[in-house]
């Protein structure tokens, strides 16, 4: 799995997403920052702490050493990956299409 | 207002709380044993709260604990609005029990909304989607056969709960998107995945309407190159729900992204279609035309709309 093709519609995010899910990952398996800090020696509390709330970007390196530290589950990753594409469809949809229903058809009177 | 003046109403206001947690547990009969655990303090702190020692026992805290142990909103503890049948069950009888308007005509499958929670916890975390379920009065645990049934009420409710909880329209309309979270691989999932074309889409959507729900009666006119959908509504059979405008725009808008949705599944780009709504005595039809031409001249067009997908 290639952190690249994960993130390829909109890297923000899925940075977000992905730091949402790291965090109930990570407490889900009972570790601090500073314990999942000594498991991962190129990363410091700080920066974990700015990947859970989704402001910081992570390296390929990163995103490997915390797919094997946290025993990320790869189908949760596909499915924030497509729902970062989802997103981004809805948005090229919205300008394009013109059946988006910009408003929502309402029920006349019987 | 002076510092005392703030401590006072403070206190005022704790003893207040602390009054009506003390009704709330005589009320609903929790048993004195599990009333700690209940509230997350030491029995021995209890006894002596609920012998009338420690009144600063009961904080915001405790008061969370009572609502998760119970799986209802805190809130509603303290307004005295909670469904005190509805507690007692799940006191007393399981998790598994659902408040009466959810548990009258139930025509939808859970499976119709599975996706909607698993979005909420990948998107905002387990704690939010928890919450969402706690305030709806159901537990948490309901998901785990999504073959149980419950009124289209609940459905309303989730979507406008979500709505008052901070989801935008934009996430709102990606609920009905993401269905591939919970179908994906399911056997259902699985035939949607499969198809070739949109054709092969709708078809199996038509075969298959009945898993989803059986609030609406459904017809679907389909071939090569369209699918018109007809949806009746009967008010007969949904006499217990609130029609309130809001509520049931959310529930049409759902709709429609769920019907151009739908190809997603099988990997193929989302058509909007053309919707009609009309409504005749007790009757409320959704007519959605799909038009597959559209959709495959597009692609032609610019087929940078919707790329590939290689995740796997």
């Amino acid at each position: 799995m290639e952190l690249e093709n994960l993130n390829q519609f909109d890297e923000a995010l899925f940075n977000k997403y992905f730091g949402t899910y790291i965090k109930e990952q990570r407490l889900k398996l009972g570790c601090s920052y500073d314990e999942l800090s000594d498991k991962i020696f190129t990363m410091d509390p700080q920066s974990i702490e700015l990947i859970e709330s989704g402001n910081r970007f992570i390296t390929k390196h990163e995103f490997d050493s915390l797919c094997t530290s946290l025993e990320l589950d790869p189908q949760v990753l596909i499915n924030i990956g497509r729902l970062t594409q989802v997103r981004s469809l809805i948005d090229v949809y919205m300008e394009t299409n013109e059946h988006y229903p910009k408003q929502t058809p309402e029920i006349p009177p019987a | 207002m002076s510092i005392t003046q703030n401590k006072l109403q403070k206190s005022h206001l704790l003893k207040n709380q602390a009054e009506q947690v003390r009704s709330f547990i005589k009320d609903i009969g929790l048993p004195l044993n599990r009333a700690p655990e209940a509230l997350g303090v030491k029995s021995s702190d209890f006894l002596s709260w609920w012998s009338g020692h420690q009144p600063q026992l009961i904080e915001s805290k405790q008061l969370i604990s009572l609502g998760r142990f119970l799986n209802i909103d805190e809130d509603q503890i303290v307004t005295g609005t909670y469904d005190k049948t509805h507690v007692r069950a799940v006191l007393f009888g399981g998790p598994l029990v659902l408040p009466d308007k959810y548990s009258k005509n139930q025509f939808s499958y859970l499976r119709s909304s599975a996706h909607v929670i698993k979005f909420l916890t990948l998107t905002r975390g387990q704690h939010f989607s928890d919450m969402i379920m706690r305030k709806l009065n159901v537990s948490p645990l309901i998901y785990s056969d999504q073959n149980n049934k419950i009124s289209l009420n609940y459905f309303m409710d989730l979507l406008e709960l979500l709505s008052q909880n901070g989801l935008t329209q934009d996430e709102l309309d990606s609920l009905a998107c993401v269905l591939f979270l919970s179908l994906g691989e399911t056997t259902l999932g699985k035939k949607f995945k499969n198809a070739k074309t949109y054709y092969e889409c709708y078809e199996i959507l038509a075969q298959n309407i009945h898993l989803f729900d059986s609030n609406f009666d459904y017809s679907f006119e389909l071939d090569q190159v369209r699918c018109k959908i007809s949806a009746n509504l009967h008010f007969d059979n949904h006499s217990h729900i609130d029609w309130a405008k809001a509520r049931v725009n959310k529930l049409f808008r759902y709709r429609i992204f769920f019907v151009a949705w739908l190809p997603y599944l099988a990997k193929l780009s989302p058509v909007f279609p053309q919707n009609k709504i009309t409504a005749h005595s007790g009757i409320i039809t959704m007519e959605h035309m799909v038009d597959f031409r559209e959709e495959f001249s597009k692609r032609q067009i610019c087929p940078s709309i919707c790329p590939p997908i290689h995740l796997e």
